[in-house]
C-alpha cells in the first residue's frame, strides 16, 4: 500500500463502452488518489433506459475489461438505482471518496450527494474528462472513415 | 522463466485481446506484447481502419494486468529478432507472408511457437461493423 495517497478506498462508475485511453486516463487518475479503487460498471439496462443508446460491448465484457486493468482493484456491475443514487453505492462499497466528472459539479443531484456524504465523512473529487476522446467521437470517426 | 511474445495491432481493445493475453499468461511467466506502428499496419492490410494512434494502443495494452512489457514494432519478421523471448504466440489469422518468415526464423532459432485459434465472434473489425449498422 502506498502511504502517500489521500484516501484508502475510492469509487467511481461509468459505462466504459468501447474502452479507450480517455477512460484509462480517468481511472489511473482516480487510482492516484486511493489505495483501493472500486469501479462500478453501469449495466446494459442503464445504457438503454437512461442514456437511450444501445451498448456496443455488453455489460459482462465491459466488466471483464475494467477488472483486467492494473489500476483497478475491483470492478462490479451496478444497476440504474445504484448509478443514480450514490448513497446506495456508498452502502454497498463503503468507500472514502467518490470520483465524478467535473461536469457534475454544482448540479442539484451532486449538491445533495455532497450534503449526505459530508455527514458521514465521505469526500467527492471532481476530475476533468480527457479532452478530445469520447465514445461518441469514435463512432463519428468510424462513420466518416467508412 | 518463460517469456511469451504476442504481436499485433490491438486497435479497439476488446475481450478477444483480453482472452488472448490470459491464454498467453497460462503458457508463460512473463508476457511481452509487441504493438505494430500505425503507419506499418497498412503495408500488410491496405484496407485496415486503425482508430487509435500507436501511443494510445500501447497505453491501453500496458494497462492490462497480464502484460509485463510492451514494445512497438514495424514489420514482425525483422523486428522479432531484436526481442528477447522464448515462445511466440501466433493467432489463427496471423498467416501472411511476414508471419511465415517469422515462424521460420523462430524454428531456426530454437524459439517455441504456440498457435491459438481466434476467439470466435469477437474482433475489432466486427465491433466496427456493429457500430456502423
Amino acid at each position: 500500500m502506498n502511504e502517500g495517497k489521500k484516501y484508502k478506498v475510492g469509487y467511481t462508475c461509468g459505462v466504459f463502452d468501447m474502452f479507450h485511453v480517455g477512460h484509462l486516463n480517468l481511472l489511473e487518475k482516480c487510482k492516484e488518489y486511493c489505495d483501493i479503487l472500486i469501479v462500478g460498471v453501469c449495466d446494459d439496462d442503464y445504457v438503454r433506459n437512461v442514456k437511450n443508446t444501445q451498448p456496443i460491448i455488453d455489460e459482462n465484457d465491459r466488466v471483464r475489461i475494467i477488472q483486467a486493468l492494473k489500476c483497478v482493484d475491483r470492478a462490479v456491475l451496478v444497476d440504474t438505482e445504484t448509478t443514480n443514487d450514490k448513497s446506495l453505492a456508498l452502502q454497498l462499497f463503503k468507500f472514502d471518496v467518490l470520483f465524478s466528472g467535473d461536469d457534475w459539479k454544482g448540479t442539484e443531484r451532486y449538491l445533495k450527494t455532497e450534503e449526505q456524504f459530508s455527514k458521514v465523512g465521505v469526500s467527492i473529487e471532481y476530475l476533468p474528462y480527457t479532452k478530445g476522446i469520447s465514445t461518441s467521437m469514435l463512432k463519428e470517426k468510424l462513420k466518416n472513415d467508412d | 522463466m518463460t517469456k511469451d511474445l504476442s504481436v499485433g495491432v490491438f486497435d479497439f481493445f476488446h475481450n478477444g485481446h483480453l482472452k488472448l493475453f490470459e491464454c498467453c499468461k497460462q503458457h508463460g511467466d512473463y508476457l511481452i506484447v509487441a504493438v505494430q506502428k500505425g503507419e506499418e499496419v497498412l503495408k500488410n492490410k491496405p484496407d485496415a481502419q486503425v482508430l487509435y494512434s500507436t501511443q494510445q494502443r500501447i497505453e491501453i495494452v500496458s494497462a492490462i494486468k497480464y502484460v509485463d512489457c510492451v514494445v512497438e514494432y514495424s514489420q514482425v519478421d525483422e523486428d522479432i529478432k531484436k526481442i528477447d523471448f522464448d515462445v511466440l504466440i501466433v493467432r489463427g489469422n496471423q498467416n501472411h507472408e511476414g508471419f511465415n518468415r517469422t515462424i521460420a526464423w523462430c524454428e531456426a532459432n530454437v524459439k517455441s511457437i504456440i498457435k491459438l485459434e481466434r476467439t470466435p465472434d469477437i474482433s475489432s473489425s466486427s465491433i466496427k461493423r456493429n457500430l456502423l449498422s
